[in-house]
């Protein structure tokens, strides 16, 4: 008799368990994409919270530190180019030509208002010249 | 030469430690003690082999001998000593050759002392535990040789990643190490237990300490962990679930069960199942959890397997967790208990419901954790599980383990009658009311802040109330003052003291988690001279300052800090540079009283110090987390001096789970 309680209590917690994990996991997931992919169909990207991983491109930044607000643009090829805004600091080791990784959403005239800016650099700490790699070879290597 | 001398140290310790694999089963089953025998001393062999290779890695650490490829990787000439010698376990090679050195040290002690008090399975633990250093010694040989030559002739080193030159982090590692080593031997044991067919409480009993140990060392090294993170990372918080920190935090979620569940196979004979499987998921999780962090499966799914080592832990995990599972298997009837739990209401029930939450716990870290790493292998899409999906889940789960931990300490055994819970919960109840009223009266409103701080306030109250009553009795019996009484109950109930202590530390760490509820955050530019107030504080900037420190140049702000017009404290938020590193590190400044941490950030030295941005940060209650290992390192010690009582003949014979009963 105590048993089935047990059982039934222990399955119970075990169930709703799972079900918070489905229920959250769907909530809090957020997928990853690159600058081309949400170039190529931005529609399916307006007002849809993600993140994008690119390159800061070079003499695109714009900072306001009254108003903290950062405008830059990220590329993955240098051909494309989605325009980002952050409010907040700038962080420390925000470069143009380096690698970050932006979440929040694209709004509806194509500008991606970024709720964190998250800036990515090499796992390797020598200070290399990068100048001589190949651009898809480097996006990869600071993002992916 | 000396370092090839210790490369060969490790060849011969590798085979020395694959014989002692074979050596004992052969030994057991021809009778022939003489070969066991060998395998006890090819342990002290390996340790002896073991330490000669470190030493010769520590030497060139010492004497910045670059022409050793490790050293040249993660040291430099200008790094203090002490961090020249944590480099040792700065990275991949030398963490593996750390935690081989403190295996065999455990397996050689383990091989000797316990030789005569567990005679039938100490053959199998030896070579339980030798399966566990043939594997890391192979990787030490092949992969991961920290003695490794480098190319040229360098004179001057990489130098330590700076993240990693702070003394938290240079003592992170090693506790973490400590403590996935320590549950090694409780393991081991285990195995040995279910290869032999032994399945009685001994190898729970002689390795209590052991497991007490090791989960005392994964629960300090995380704390270092986060208090690295708080101070150097500069987010503002200790714990950002990331997969670094899932890595350690699993096994300590399943080791903790496992602290717990074995206390009910010793006193009672039960959830001997329970127990192996969560040794064997805490010892696998702790391999998971070495992968994790230093396979660079993190940077990218298909980056781990361009090295050998991700897919050859991978694989250890595969067969430990295969041989393991099929041995208990193998062994399920004479694990199963002959006492099934009595009622619900019972101390035992809350015991079971004690695992099941920590392995709720733990399976939701896993998914969380490991999901995006599948995902991306499998589908090629890279995807992150943000933090609200932990705190939303392991929140609820914690608060209902705070509570679970008093009901369980006054519950009783076997069967609670409804007057005795009636009798006995009604103070602790009321206090937690009292206390999540009083404090909703004074403006808190935040529901779960004050279920948090309710339910700490019931359990508090439980802890201190039922030990308490115990001195009271005790010092009323004996006609003795209550100090004396005091004294004499901690002396003679060390393992319920110590018990109690921790209890006590994880209500505070319970506390200091539900500050974060109210942590705010405010982004300031200060121009020089001119005060600028926010949350009770003024803030002072009075200029830029340049300070050299030791192989770091530091540049920071200095920030007077007043409080009611008088003054607090001078801070000094700022930027660390370090000659071998191109970016700076950020040195947050903070000042700490009991209600909050004022913590500033330097964000941006704006027009070479006309203005600057400092992001402000006001945490309440940090330090209560941190009061919590004061209490940790009290109660773990109390606890290490318990030893169980002798008990008379048909009382052992019984609590071993021999014949009868």
């Amino acid at each position: 008799m105590e048993g089935k309680y047990r059982i039934m209590i222990g399955g119970t917690i075990i169930l709703t368990i799972i079900g918070a994990i489905l229920y959250q996991g769907a909530q809090s997931t957020v997928f990853f994409f690159t600058p081309n992919e949400v170039v190529a169909a931005p529609d399916q990207y307006v007002n849809r919270n993600v993140r994008i991983g690119g390159l800061v491109v070079p003499n695109s930044t714009r900072w306001d530190p009254d108003r903290f607000r950062l405008d830059f643009a990220i590329t993955e090829d240098f051909r494309t180019f989605i325009p980002v805004v952050h409010y907040g600091v700038k962080p420390d080791m925000y470069r143009e030509g380096q690698g970050v990784v932006v979440e929040g959403m694209l709004d509806e005239h194509g500008k991606f208002q970024a709720s964190t800016l998250l800036v990515k650099h090499s796992e390797d700490y020598s200070a290399q010249n990068h100048a001589g790699d190949d651009k898809k070879q480097l996006y990869k290597s600071v993002v992916r | 030469m000396l370092n090839n001398l210790g490369y060969l140290s490790l060849v011969a310790a590798l085979a020395i430690a694959a014989y002692g694999i074979v050596a004992p089963h052969l030994g057991v089953r021809s009778n022939n003690w003489n070969l066991v025998r060998s395998a006890q001393f090819g342990t002290v062999a390996v340790f002896v082999l073991v330490l000669v290779a470190s030493a010769v890695l520590l030497r060139a650490f010492i004497v910045s001998d670059f022409s050793v490829a490790f050293v040249w990787e993660n040291s430099s000439t200008d790094m203090p000593l002490f961090y020249k010698i944590s480099a040792f376990w700065g990275g991949m090679d030398g963490s593996l050759l750390f935690w081989e050195l403190v295996l065999a040290g455990f397996s050689a002690f383990v091989a000797y002392f316990y030789r005569r008090t567990n005679r039938e399975i100490i053959p199998y633990t030896v070579a339980t535990l030798n399966v566990i250093q043939v594997f890391l010694l192979f990787l030490l040989v092949t992969w991961a040789n920290p003695l490794a030559v480098t190319a040229g002739a360098p004179t001057e080193g990489r130098g330590l990643n700076p993240l990693l030159q702070h003394p938290a982090m240079a003592a992170h590692p090693p506790l973490l190490y400590l403590g996935y080593i320590g549950f090694s031997v409780p393991f081991a044991f285990a195995m040995a237990s279910l290869i032999r067919g032994r399945l009685d409480n001994a190898w729970v009993v002689t390795t209590r300490r052991w497991t007490l140990f090791a989960w005392y060392s994964l629960t300090v090294g995380q704390m270092l962990g986060g208090q690295w993170a708080y101070e150097e990372l500069g987010w503002g918080g200790y714990w950002g679930w990331d997969p670094v920190e899932n890595a350690a935090l699993m096994p300590w979620l399943t080791g903790t069960a496992f602290l717990h569940s074995i206390m009910l196979q010793e006193k009672r004979n039960m959830m001997k199942v329970w127990n192996v499987t969560l040794i064997i998921i805490t010892f696998s999780l702790s391999i998971l959890g070495t992968f994790i962090v230093r396979s660079g499966v993190l940077n990218s799914v298909h980056a781990f397997a361009q090295s050998e080592i991700g897919p050859a832990f991978l694989i250890f995990i595969a067969i430990v967790l295969t041989i393991a599972f099929a041995l208990m298997f193998r062994r399920l009837r004479l694990l199963e208990a002959r006492h099934t739990t009595d009622t619900l209401l019972s101390k035992e029930s809350t015991f079971l419901l004690n695992n099941l939450l920590f392995m709720g716990m733990a399976f939701t870290v896993f998914l969380g954790t490991v999901f995006p790493l599948v995902a991306e292998a499998v589908r090629g899409t890279k995807l992150s599980i943000q933090a609200p999906f932990f705190n939303a889940i392991i929140g609820p789960l914690g608060i209902a383990l705070l509570a679970l931990l008093g009901v369980c300490t006054l519950i009783a055994w076997r069967y609670s009658s409804a007057g005795y819970l009636l009798r006995n919960f009604r103070l602790p109840v009321l206090l937690g009311l009292a206390t999540a009223g009083a404090l909703a009266a004074f403006g808190i409103r935040h529901p779960g802040a004050l279920i948090v701080f309710g339910v700490a306030g019931f359990t508090g109250a439980v802890l201190l109330i039922d030990f308490g009553r115990t001195v009271v009795v005790r010092g009323r019996q004996l006609q003795i003052p209550l100090w004396t009484a005091l004294g004499s109950t901690i002396m003679r109930n060390q393992q319920r003291f110590g018990g109690m202590v921790i209890h006590l530390g994880a209500v505070m760490l319970f506390i200091g988690l539900a500050g974060n509820y109210f942590n705010v955050e405010h982004n300031i530019t200060l121009r020089p001279n001119k005060p600028v107030e926010t949350e009770g504080y003024t803030l002072v900037y009075k200029g830029m300052q340049t300070k050299q420190q030791r192989n770091a140049t530091l540049r920071g702000a200095e920030i007077e800090a007043y409080r009611n017009g008088e003054l607090v404290e001078v801070l000094f938020p700022a930027r660390s540079f370090y000659p071998t590193q191109p970016d700076p590190l950020t040195e947050v400044a903070i000042h700490r009283t009991f209600r909050h941490d004022l913590y500033l950030a330097l964000a941006s030295e704006n027009d070479n110090g006309a203005s600057v941005t400092l992001r402000v940060l006001i945490n309440p209650l940090v330090v209560w987390a941190w009061a919590a290992f004061p209490l940790f390192t009290l109660g773990t010690v109390m606890a290490m001096f318990h030893r169980p009582r002798r008990l008379a003949e048909p009382a052992l014979a019984r609590n071993l789970g021999l014949s009868g009963s």
